[in-house]
């Protein structure tokens, strides 16, 4: 005699169960960012009167930065070989930070439209990104290249533009992709190298720039204006300050960052603006 | 309390059936193993497609190393526990007269081919990981609990005849159990939402409270109620055992993964302040490093161990304890004495 169990003969349940993540998968697939490139070209093309001018600053970082481990890179013995385990998603060089992306927000650039720079080149390079943070603008080239003799595979993970994943072998030509969307930040891995860490900030306008070692920036050909400076770092947050700048004139916007008494990873202590006549 | 094993040759057990249940459930906490690390290595998208990987079924050596090895290590174990399962499900069919026991193996191996395909579309889309990983990690867990549930019904000790007992002295063990195995699975749904960062620790440390409630209440109503019935108090025994290592292994995986993130915590005040609904902006800061990542794939680990014992306990509940007091046989029991020859 043939008995049915109590508790296992639910194969309907099982096809509802599965319906519902394939309904799922479908939802979630169907999603997706309407791109605003259209309303970039909207916009009338910025006319230069010949009077832009210029922010420039330093970041610096006071306190104690969040302890981190030297890079284990012994997965792959090409990277291990390449020596440099130092970390790079925090660096501080005598208190100054390096790697904060700095962009201006402000009518004077948003309701314009400005020519779009050439291609910028994100290479892999000793295992790491290089650099580890980059600007480009909506419909900018970015050219992304192994100098590796391993593989790696480069994944960004937008949330307003299309992302990939794309597996790139030593020796490999080239990609290049576009992002049309603006986007602070879209973080980049490599999932072979889990060290391997990049952020690309995406604007519409060029006036953007990246801290280099001595935490100076420079963000040049600033038509005048009153703006709101952002300044972004992967691990400390992003804060904002206000900015005036004159015809043909150079303000200058330090920003210094430092960990709470928690050992959480910032606040952010704005420093008053400089506005330096022409 | 267990008596001898039925003499009858059509109720006879399939011991190479069980124990071959046995080895594929070994291979599951493998594969288990195995899909943990690569959560925990971040190297989940290191094969960009699939079901190839990079093109092929057998990788070059040369592309054997960082990410790729976790990858491809689960993808290889993956199709071992699958063709073991398929094995699995042809000898059940042919070799077990329960006509139930044979669908149930069909539908497992069913749940495979499927949870092979949602590991497909994890890795062709990536940009849905939370949505797509979680059912993945429920189901890779349920289907190992269904897997333990089909040793569970060849083994020699299922078709033992048993003193049926009324399920009494206090809220049914029956329901216990069965809510203990909804509230593990549940929180086997939370604990990997959080792994993937779909929201923060805090409803995962919730989901603790309650599953170390309802688990141990049920652990300690077994064992009160029926203490000298090995059958039923060695799983409850082990459930305690299981129950307090994860509990440990939980915590302890928490701290070191805020560490990784880079917010250590500052003592027990702010271990609890710091439970947040709000998902860690990111695994690691750098990259995920010992022992963080040890204490991760061991808590996975034992969680599963605890659904199949949760599995096993709440089985022999529903088989040996009657829902009335006046009831003296199980339909288990019968099931066990059913003819061979009409289930074939």
């Amino acid at each position: 005699m043939v008995q049915s169990h109590p508790f296992i003969d639910k194969p309907k349940a099982a096809a509802a169960l599965l319906l519902m993540l394939a309904l799922l998968l479908l939802a979630g697939c169907g999603a997706k960012n309407a791109s605003d490139s259209a309303r970039k070209q909207d916009r009338p093309a910025y006319v230069s009167k010949g009077d832009e001018g210029t922010i420039i600053g330093k970041v610096v970082f006071a306190g104690t930065p969040p302890p981190l481990e030297a890079i284990n890179m012994t997965g792959d013995a090409v990277c291990a070989a390449a020596g440099d385990s130092s970390p790079d998603v925090v660096v501080i060089n005598n208190g100054r930070l390096k790697n904060v992306f700095i962009y201006v927000r402000g009518a004077s650039v948003d309701d314009f439209r400005f020519p779009t720079g050439g291609p910028v080149t994100l290479d892999q390079k000793n295992c790491r990104y290089v650099p580890h943070v980059l600007g480009v603008q909506t419909g900018q080239i970015v050219r992304i290249s192994n100098s590796d003799q391993t593989d790696h595979n480069v994944h960004p993970t937008p949330k307003k533009n299309q992302g990939f994943n794309i597996s790139q072998a030593h020796g490999d030509a080239p990609l290049e992709r576009v992002f049309d969307n603006q986007e602070v930040m879209i973080p980049v891995q490599c999932n072979q190298h889990n060290w391997m860490r990049a952020n690309i900030g995406v604007l519409d306008h060029p006036f953007f720039a990246v801290s280099g070692d001595d935490g100076s920036y420079s963000i040049k050909n600033v038509p005048p204006g009153d703006y709101t400076l952002v300044f972004w770092h992967e691990v400390f947050g992003e804060q904002s300050m206000s900015v005036k700048v004159a015809p043909r004139g150079t303000a200058t916007q330090d920003a210094e960052f430092k960990p709470d008494a928690n050992g959480k990873p910032a606040t952010f202590l704005r420093v008053a603006p400089t506005i330096v006549a022409p | 309390m267990s008596s001898p094993v039925h003499t009858s040759v059509d109720a006879r057990p399939n011991r190479g059936l069980h124990l071959f249940a046995i080895f594929v459930a070994v291979l599951t906490v493998v594969l288990l193993l195995a899909g943990a690390l690569v959560t925990s290595n971040e190297a989940g998208d290191s094969v960009p497609d699939w079901p190839l990987s990079f093109g092929r079924w057998l990788i070059a050596s040369q592309r054997f190393n960082g990410g790729v090895r976790y990858e491809y290590s689960h993808r290889f174990i993956a199709g071992a526990v699958s063709f073991a399962t398929f094995i699995l499900a042809l000898w059940a069919w042919f070799g077990d007269h329960r006509k139930w026991v044979r669908r149930f193996a069909l539908l497992v191996f069913a749940g495979i081919l499927g949870q092979a395909a949602i590991g497909g579309v994890r890795v062709l889309f990536p940009a849905y990981k939370p949505l797509i990983a979680v059912p993945h990690a429920l189901i890779a867990q349920s289907f190992f609990g269904a897997i333990v549930a089909i040793a569970v019904f060849t083994s020699q000790s299922w078709f033992a005849r048993h003193d049926m007992k009324p399920d009494g002295g206090g809220l049914a063990l029956r329901r216990l159990t069965a809510l203990s195995l909804g509230c593990v699975l549940g929180q086997l749904v939370l604990g990997a939402a959080f792994r993937h960062g779909a929201f923060g620790i805090l409803p995962h440390a919730l989901g603790a409270v309650v599953v170390a409630a309802v688990v141990g209440w049920t652990a300690v109503a077994t064992l009160r109620r029926h203490a000298n019935d090995r059958y039923l108090a060695r799983p409850a025994w082990l459930l305690i055992v299981l129950l307090a290592t994860q509990v440990t292994l939980g915590v302890l995986a928490y701290i070191t993964r805020m560490a990784v993130a880079g917010q250590p915590l500052a003592g027990v005040g702010d271990f609890f302040a710091r439970l947040q609904l709000a998902p860690l902006p990111s695994l690691s800061l750098q990259q995920p490093v010992e022992p963080m990542i040890s204490l991760t794939a061991a808590h996975l680990v034992v969680g599963a161990l605890t659904l199949a014992t949760v599995v096993v306990l709440t089985l022999r509940t529903y088989q040996v304890l009657t829902p009335q007091p006046d009831m003296v046989e199980s339909g288990a029991n019968a099931l066990a004495s059913s003819p061979r020859k009409a289930a074939v």
